[in-house]
Parts: structure tokens; C-alpha cells; sequence
């Protein structure tokens, strides 16, 4: 085992100088995550009390940063990766338009009183066409109410994981049972108000729009320690992921290339066209800070999205698969810098064995998910390779051994040794942390987006710790740190100590 | 006016169609930011009662992601940019590190108990050294406890202004609670010196993104009222990266950033020594308003001051302006100040500080809404004008030297009126609402419509057709090859590339 690891690292060493001239001169062509315009929003979790007795829901807002008028497809997928409903929203130029879950799970309404539609008059400063909208957009007919029946069964695949519209085939594995209904969004810039969903490839090569115009954010309406009652009704809020077309640009159903290795929709996307979409990858690797405890009786919650398996059908399989996705390694550090793993793994230098998570959730730190803390500290934080394992249903287009073309098997995106244990890369995830407390009879609540150690560019980590009762390095592995590694040292430069030895790192984002 | 906006535009579109090259085939080399290890972390606005009756304070965590140990230098900052104090965090491997402001202000303690060490015993999994570190690291002396007297000086500095030890009067505004931002650095060794002394560059800092961090507001509550219920908001700090990364300290390396966000403070024949990716000056910002749940937002504002941190620079930094602000409503009815239909396209200026947070419904910072709806977004250029102690040092013109004067990043008619690029900027959003006796509080980042990298823009005034608010590089763009859906080209106008002096 020592030797195949000190293989691996080998392998990665001589892979970063390799990474020494990058595929692309484009300096937008970042696979870097930021909060600004984009062209596809993901909300990446949504919770709706569809009883209606606690007030839970998810309001989320979508705003149109220019003066062209602009249509968002949002699309609602299970926490089993399975769409069960989309609507287009109508945005003029400058346009903002907020939606309340509630209003769409319970009462059947987008956006109340009426919907949107581009009949709405602009506003003086907003155009009043735009030539990437297609001149027959339909959104005329996009709909303010939704039939009743078709609500109940949306609920019913939210919240039983059973989706059954009228008149349509049965899926009874699309997602979890829970209470509440649950799932997670995506929104697209769209050229028509189309009821194609991203798992249908025709979507790409009809619908998608690449311009990085729109912004969004959401508040989560009465959020609380998962696992425990709510009390009292908060909110948390935070942006929206913001994944931008790299390159931007372009009408519907342009097909043009990209320096991004893969990207969102991979599995969704035509297969001899797998980067169609041009959008951003998510990383794998996160640093989540946590409380626990105390005087102030702390929580956190860990809200995780993650890419599914599949190309989004209701194959069992699929469904069950994606309710239940692997997790690489889970290490929690306290206070004092103390490492601890989940316990129930018997085999030295393997690392933990992380409960799996399906592809939308929202956890309590202090579950069985996480390593049980061994001290007295209130807080610390939490690595999470979320990488799922890959999939051959993954790709991996740009420069595979120079050759640009898609590959469903091991890249250098998938060291042998790495993670990654099936296909050519890590899969795509994303992290925010909610924090509890009270202090008297009042809460705090706050929900901020964790760092992200990578970012989609980046190969599979390796696991990094192991140990049968003391965590220990995995003899060989890559230490848990930021993607490229430390310590780096620019040409001609060295350590404040005058040495080089450890200057093993990079700064050129991995390109396959 | 017209005449002149056009021509602004048109400059703009040239320099967007110049830069079709970047200079650089760095994929690191991004002036974007993200919420990822940095080596800079900027806490944009701290608010603490120092008083101690509300409870009000600034809580911020220091994480380092690494196996090495790290030294977090951090620096209190007036709202005039005047630096007041200073003091270091040792990290080891893996460590994480909670700073309560009020115990630093009001109590007068750094890291309770005792402070941090570098004798703390490294974790299982944690490195006791690194090559970074010099070996005279003087972190032993680490203050847990600061003198009173010290203490007072400080807290007179962020409420009133009044900093006594350089007897500086207007190092800031005047107000109840102690407010300002605080920077955190990656150094070598537990130094004094501030980020305002050009040999902090030279002798301290250094590059490697090692360092995440978030901080929570304790008691936020609606700029211009009263203290509520006990909530707390908490967001990611600013995340900004060394680029390149790494080096030891006193590491002079270039850079493909065009300027750097300590850039006024760094020695003048090294304008780019922190390698510190700047900041954007034009945001979107969402807020609600009114309605039944009697929903409010702050925006916070961090805002790059003038001059090099002096005791007159940081007056200056004390009331900065603004280039413009438009308040959409729901129905994107466009209003600026004088009216919405304002034909001068200058109106009143309003002025802001370095570090400041206000509730949009006020009209002496923010346009009025044009109707009654209960939310909408706001457009924020928060350049202040520009500076000539402000630098651009990449590539002006194919000069490869410091410059003072304008540049592509501050084209003629944008609202760089004075030297070679915009003012750096960051924005959140604190969003509150009440229903029954609970207070709802959120806040998030701004989306910022450009990077640091990105040129000055011009006025739009409010007035079709200025040039039109929108992202960095405008719309639409279409890559070699390919049309709008309609099979036309004529407003194909955007560029992919983030543009470079």
C-alpha cells in the first residue's frame, strides 16, 4: 500500500510540472467560483414545511443585471438528482423577481398574483428585445397556477421521493422520505420559455443561453439544527452558486469550445458534445468551520450539494444511487488542532467511512455524519472530500493526452490512487454552513458559504488521513491543504529560510 | 452630456477590443474573487459597543488550512483608514482561531486567556515548522493582555476619531460604537508594523493562500435604528489571494495583477510587492423595504481610502465620494437622486467613509425608491474619484514601469477623474424583516458587476442611452464563429477577457 501511494504523489508531482504552460491564454477562462453574474444560479438546497403549520420554506430571488429582457428557466430536482418541475420567469432589463416555494409547493402559484410574462413594460432604462431571445419566445403562456394535481404529485416526489403526474409514467425511487419537501434548484438563461429540463440533451442545443447577466440569492425561512424541532423563526441567507459560460456568449445552440476540462451539466449534455454548455465546474474539496455546544447551546448545520450519477432518468438504480452518494473522507479538527475520523473502519492507512449523503442535504454537525469530537472545544472545522467516487457517466473533453476529445476514463483530473476510483474526475459539489446559537430568547442564525480548497479544475484528492484508533497521515498521501499544494516558490525565489526543499506546490490551476 | 457619455462609451469599447491579448497565460492569474485560502482577509466593518449595554460586537474565526503553522497579523483599521492597532495569531498546523472585538476592545484581551504562542503543541497531523517562519519569531511575547491605557486610546480612535498616541485628530468619524475594518496578513515573524509602513512589504508579509475566515455581526439590526432583538448575521471575509503565490518574505516576484489592494502603502519602486489581487468598484446589491413584515436592509461598504495612511489622509478617507448610485425598484423603475428623470446626470453627491454600513432607505446615501414597492436592487459605483498615490504598474502603454497618471483603467469621461484606475470597493448586504416578535437577519455578499482588473466606468445618470449598467466587458458577446439567436452580429459589442491596463 506505502508503495502504491508514494507512486501516486510521484504521479502528481510530475503532473503539476507538466501543468507548467496552460492549455488556455484566456484569462476568463477560470474555473474559480464567484459571486457575479452568471448564467446558471443553483440554488443548492431547498426545504418546504408543505403542511404549512411551521412556516419553513425557501424564498430565493433572481435579478437581471442588464437592460436586455431575459427569461430564467428554473428548474426543481429531488434530492435524488431527478427534475420534477420547471417555469420560465420572464425578467425585463433590470428586472428582479423574487420566489417563494411556499407559494409554488403549497399554493400552486409562480409568482403571485399573476406569474411573469413578456408582456410586463420595461422600465425607462431596459430594452425592450433582445436578438437571443427567439422571436416566438411562448412566454405569453408561462403560467401564474399550477393544476392541483400536478403540485400534489410535485410534493409527493419532494417529500416521498414518488412522482406520478397526470397522465405520465410512475417513478417511485426519484428521491428521500422526509417530512418537509426537499431538493435543490437550478436556474439557466434560456432563448424561449421552454419546458425542456437540463437532463433532456435537446435543451442544450435548443434552449441554453450563455451571456452571465444574472445574479441571485436566497434566504432559507426558519432554518434549525437538523434533527431537532424549530423553535423560533429565523432565517439564513446567502448567495446563490454563480456558475459562469466559459467562454460567454453566443445564440442558442451554439457550439463552441471551451478551456474548461468538463463542466455542470456534463452527464446531461449531448454525448459527442459534452462541454456544450460552457458552464463552470464545482469542486470536491471543502474547509466547513463549525460550533458545537456550550453555553450558547451552538449548532451547525452542513447543507451539501452534490452531483448524482446518471443522466437524470427514473431508473432505479439511478435514484437510489444518488439518494445515497459516497463521501471520499470526512476529517474534523478542533480547537487544539486534534484530528478525528468516524469510527467503524478496521483497516490501518484506509482512511474513515463517511455516512453517504444524497445529492441534496442539510445536516447537524453533531449527527453521525461527522467525527465525534473528543474534547471540550465548542468549534473547530471540518475537511470534506465530497468527491462521490466518479462515474464513466462523467467526462472529461479538453486535452486528454492531447487529444481533444471525450473520455469517460482515467484523466490526470483522477490520479490512480486518488479518490476518484471510477472515471476520469472528481464530481462536483458545493457547501455552506449554517450556524446556531442563543443567547437568552434569542437565536442566531447564519449561513455563509464554505471555502472551497479547489476548485473544478482540480484533480482528485487523495485521502489523507487513516489510522485504526490515532489519526494519522496516510504514508505517502498529499497533506489536507489548499489545491496545489505548499509551500510554492516563484522562479528565483525561495523559503524566508533561504531553502527550497519544500517548495512543492504550484501555482498554475491543473488543466487534464 | 450626451455627447460625452457616448464618447466615454466609445473609449470603452477600444480599450475592451485592445485587450483582446491578456498579458498573461497564467490560469491563476484572475483578479476574481472567491471564498478560498488567501492570503489576505479583509473584515470589511466591525461594529462594537464599547460601552458594553447592547452586547453588540464583531466576532471574526482565522482558519488555517495548512499543515504548517501560519502567523495571522491583524490590523484595526479607523473608518478614516488610519491604522490603530496591531497583533498577531499564532496558528499552527490545522488551527482555528476566534477573536470576540469586544474582548479586545472593551476588555483589553486578545485571544482569552492567555493569547496565542508558538509554544502551543501542534495537533497530530500538524508540522511543527515551516521555512516561511524566520527563526527569531518573537511570538512568545504575544500580548494576551493589552495595556489600558492602550485600550482607551483605541476605542477613542473608533468612536471619536481622536487618536491620541499620534496625536492625530480626524482618524476617523464620530459614533457610539467603535467602528472600522481590520485586515489579516500571512507574516513571518509576530512584527508590529502595519500594512501602512512600506517595510511591512519588505521585511514581513507573505504569499501563500493559506488562511479562510468568516466573522459573525452580533445585535445587527437596521442602520438608523435601535438595537432589536439579539441576532446575528455572518458572512465569508474578503478572500484575497497572493498571485502568484509564494516566496519568503521580502519576495519581490511580478505579478500579472495591475495593482494590488495595499497598493498605496507598498514602496514606491515596488508598487506591486503584496501580490494582492485588487478589489472592484460597481456592485449589484438587492434590498427589501417596508411591507408587512417591515423588512429593511443595511449596506455595508468597504471602500479603499486615500493617500498612505497618514493622520490627513485618513480626514480625507473620512468622507469620500461616490461615482453613482440607481435604485431599481420591482417594476425597474430606474431613480437617482435629483429626480428620475434627472436630465444633469449629477446628483447630490453623497459621501461615504471607509468603513461604513447604513439602511438603503436613506436618502443622504441612497437614491429614494420611485414607487412603493418592497424591494428592488441597487447599482453601486463606489469609486471615489481616483487618486495620484494610487498606482497601475503592468503593461501601461507596454511600459513596464509604476505610473501615476491615467491609464486604459480609468478611460477619459469615466468617473476616474484623477490618476490611473478606480478605487477598490466590497459590499454586503445585511437583510432584516420582523415577523411577530423574531427578527429576521441574513447578509451576503454584493454580486460585483467587475473585478480590480476591470476600467472605471462612466456615469449613466439615469438616462437612456448612457452607457448601459451591466457586467464587466458588456453584453452581448459572441465568441469567433457565432451569432445572437436572431443570426445578426450588430451587438456583439462584449468581450470575453477581463481587461488589462
Amino acid at each position: 500500500m506505502k508503495t502504491a501511494l508514494w507512486l501516486v504523489a510521484s504521479i502528481l508531482i510530475s503532473t503539476a510540472a507538466l501543468k507548467a504552460t496552460p492549455s488556455s491564454t484566456n484569462n476568463d477562462d477560470s474555473c474559480d467560483v464567484k459571486v457575479g453574474p452568471a448564467a446558471t444560479l443553483l440554488l443548492p438546497y431547498f426545504e418546504v414545511d408543505t403542511d404549512g403549520t411551521s412556516g419553513q420554506t425557501t424564498l430565493f430571488t433572481i435579478t437581471n443585471v442588464t437592460r436586455y429582457p431575459q427569461i430564467a428557466h428554473v428548474t426543481l430536482w429531488t434530492d435524488g438528482a431527478f427534475p420534477v418541475m420547471t417555469f420560465n420567469v420572464f425578467l425585463t432589463g433590470y428586472d428582479i423577481q423574487s420566489i417563494n416555494l411556499a407559494d409554488v409547493l403549497i399554493r400552486g402559484v409562480i409568482a403571485p398574483p399573476s406569474g411573469t410574462s413578456s408582456s410586463t413594460t420595461p422600465g425607462f432604462l431596459s430594452a425592450s428585445t433582445n436578438p437571443n431571445i427567439r422571436s416566438s419566445a411562448d412566454c405569453a403562456n408561462a403560467p401564474g397556477t399550477v393544476p392541483a394535481s400536478i403540485i400534489a404529485s410535485v410534493r409527493g416526489a419532494f417529500r416521498m421521493g414518488v412522482f406520478q403526474p397526470p397522465g405520465a409514467a410512475l417513478c417511485n425511487a426519484a428521491g428521500g422520505v422526509h417530512g418537509n419537501a426537499i431538493g435543490y434548484a437550478t436556474i439557466d438563461l434560456v432563448a424561449s420559455c421552454t419546458d425542456r429540463v437540463p437532463s433532456d440533451p435537446a435543451y442544450y442545443s435548443n434552449d441554453l443561453l450563455f451571456d452571465n447577466v444574472l445574479i441571485g440569492d436566497y434566504q432559507q425561512i426558519g432554518p434549525h439544527p437538523a434533527g431537532l424541532p424549530p423553535t423560533t423563526f429565523d432565517a439564513g441567507g446567502n448567495p446563490m452558486v454563480h456558475i459562469r459560460a466559459v467562454p460567454e456568449g453566443g445564440g442558442a445552440g451554439s457550439n463552441v469550445g471551451t478551456a474548461l476540462p468538463y463542466t455542470f451539466y456534463d452527464r446531461y449534455t449531448p454525448s459527442a458534445r459534452r462541454t456544450f454548455d460552457r458552464r463552470q465546474p464545482l469542486p470536491a474539496t471543502f474547509a466547513a468551520r463549525y460550533v458545537e455546544g456550550g453555553m450558547s447551546a451552538f449548532a451547525t448545520n452542513m447543507t451539501i450539494w452534490r452531483e448524482g450519477f446518471g443522466n437524470g432518468s427514473c431508473a432505479a438504480a439511478a435514484a437510489v444511487a444518488n439518494g445515497a452518494l459516497s463521501i471520499a473522507e470526512i476529517v474534523l479538527f478542533d480547537e487544539h488542532e486534534n484530528p478525528f475520523l468516524l469510527g467503524g473502519c478496521v483497516i490501518p492507512e484506509i482512511p474513515s467511512c463517511p455516512v453517504p449523503l444524497p445529492a441534496a442535504s442539510s445536516t447537524n454537525t453533531a449527527s453521525g455524519v461527522y467525527p465525534a469530537r473528543g474534547g471540550p472545544d465548542v468549534g473547530g472545522w471540518i475537511y470534506l472530500n465530497l468527491n462521490n467516487g466518479g462515474s464513466s457517466s462523467y467526462s472529461v473533453t479538453q486535452d486528454i493526452g492531447g487529444v481533444p476529445g471525450p473520455a469517460n476514463t482515467r484523466t490526470s483530473l483522477a490520479p490512480i490512487g486518488s479518490t476518484t476510483t471510477v472515471g476520469p474526475r472528481p464530481s462536483q459539489n458545493w457547501v455552506t454552513v449554517t450556524m446556531f446559537g442563543n443567547v437568552g430568547g434569542s437565536r442566531m442564525t447564519a449561513e455563509f458559504d464554505a471555502a472551497s480548497l479547489g476548485n473544478g479544475c482540480t484533480p482528485a484528492a487523495f485521502a489523507a488521513v487513516g489510522g485504526l484508533f490515532t489519526p494519522i497521515p496516510v504514508p505517502g498521501a498529499p497533506p489536507i491543504g489548499p489545491a496545489g499544494g505548499v509551500f510554492v516558490c516563484p522562479p528565483n525565489t525561495t523559503m524566508t529560510n533561504g531553502t527550497t526543499t519544500l517548495c512543492t506546490g504550484t501555482n498554475v490551476n491543473p488543466n487534464p | 452630456m450626451k455627447t460625452a457619455l457616448w464618447l466615454a462609451a466609445s473609449l470603452l469599447l477600444c480599450t475592451a477590443a485592445s485587450a483582446a491579448v491578456p498579458s498573461s497565460i497564467d490560469n491563476d492569474d484572475s483578479c476574481d474573487i472567491k471564498v478560498g485560502p488567501a492570503a489576505t482577509l479583509l473584515l470589511p466593518y466591525f461594529a462594537v459597543d464599547v460601552s458594553g449595554t447592547t452586547g453588540q460586537t464583531t466576532l471574526f474565526t482565522i482558519t488555517n488550512v495548512s499543515h504548517y503553522p501560519q502567523i495571522a497579523h491583524v490590523t484595526l483599521w479607523t473608518d478614516g483608514a488610519y491604522p490603530v492597532l496591531t497583533f498577531n495569531l499564532f496558528l499552527t498546523g490545522y488551527d482555528v482561531q476566534a477573536i470576540n472585538l469586544a474582548d479586545v476592545l472593551v476588555r483589553g484581551v486578545v485571544a482569552p486567556p492567555n493569547g496565542t504562542a508558538s509554544a502551543t503543541t501542534p495537533g497530530a497531523l500538524s508540522t511543527s515548522s515551516s521555512g516561511n517562519l524566520r527563526a527569531s519569531l518573537d511570538c512568545s511575547a504575544n500580548p494576551g493582555q493589552l495595556p489600558l491605557s492602550i485600550v482607551r486610546a483605541i476605542t477613542n480612535a473608533l468612536t471619536t476619531g481622536q487618536y491620541a498616541p499620534d496625536s492625530c485628530i480626524g482618524a476617523g468619524n464620530i459614533h457610539a460604537l467603535a467602528i472600522g475594518y481590520a485586515t489579516i496578513d500571512v507574516v513571518a515573524s509576530c512584527t508590529a508594523r502595519s500594512p501602512a509602513d512600506p517595510a511591512y512589504y519588505t521585511n514581513d508579509l507573505l504569499f501563500d493562500n493559506v488562511l479562510i475566515a468568516d466573522y459573525q455581526q452580533i445585535g445587527a439590526y437596521p442602520g438608523d435604528r435601535l438595537p432589536g432583538a439579539f441576532d446575528a448575521a455572518g458572512n465569508p471575509m474578503v478572500h484575497i489571494r497572493a498571485v502568484p503565490e509564494g516566496g519568503g518574505a521580502g519576495s519581490s516576484v511580478a505579478t500579472a495583477l495591475p495593482y494590488t489592494f495595499y497598493d498605496r502603502y507598498t514602496p514606491s519602486g515596488t508598487r506591486t510587492i503584496d501580490r494582492r489581487q485588487p478589489l472592484p468598484s460597481a456592485f449589484a446589491a438587492r434590498f427589501i423595504r417596508g411591507g408587512t413584515s417591515a423588512f429593511a436592509t443595511n449596506f455595508t461598504i468597504w471602500r479603499e481610502g486615500f493617500g498612505k495612511g497618514s493622520c490627513a489622509d485618513a480626514t480625507a478617507s473620512a468622507r469620500m465620494p461616490v461615482g453613482e448610485f440607481i435604485c431599481f425598484d420591482e417594476h425597474e423603475n430606474a431613480s437617482v437622486f435629483d429626480s428620475p428623470l434627472c436630465g444633469t446626470c449629477h446628483p447630490n453627491q453623497p459621501m461615504l467613509p471607509a468603513a461604513s454600513s447604513n439602511e438603503e432607505s436613506n436618502n443622504s446615501f441612497f437614491p429614494p425608491e420611485y414607487g412603493a414597492d418592497v424591494g428592488g436592487w441597487m447599482y453601486l459605483n463606489l469609486n471615489n474619484g481616483g487618486s495620484t498615490t494610487y498606482s497601475v504598474t503592468h503593461e501601461v502603454n507596454g511600459v513596464p514601469v509604476p505610473t501615476n497618471g491615467r491609464t486604459s483603467l480609468s478611460p477619459a469621461g469615466s468617473t476616474t477623474t484623477v490618476g490611473p484606475r478606480p478605487s477598490q470597493n466590497w459590499v454586503t448586504i445585511s437583510l432584516f424583516g420582523g415577523i411577530g416578535v423574531n427578527q429576521l437577519t441574513a447578509e451576503l455578499d454584493a454580486a460585483p458587476l467587475a473585478n480590480g482588473c476591470s476600467a472605471s466606468v462612466a456615469v449613466n445618470g439615469g438616462v437612456a442611452p448612457g452607457p448601459p449598467i451591466g457586467p464587466a466587458g458588456g453584453v452581448f458577446v459572441c465568441p469567433p464563429g457565432t451569432t445572437l439567436t436572431n443570426g445578426t452580429t450588430a451587438l456583439c459589442t462584449g468581450t470575453n477577457v477581463n481587461p488589462n491596463p
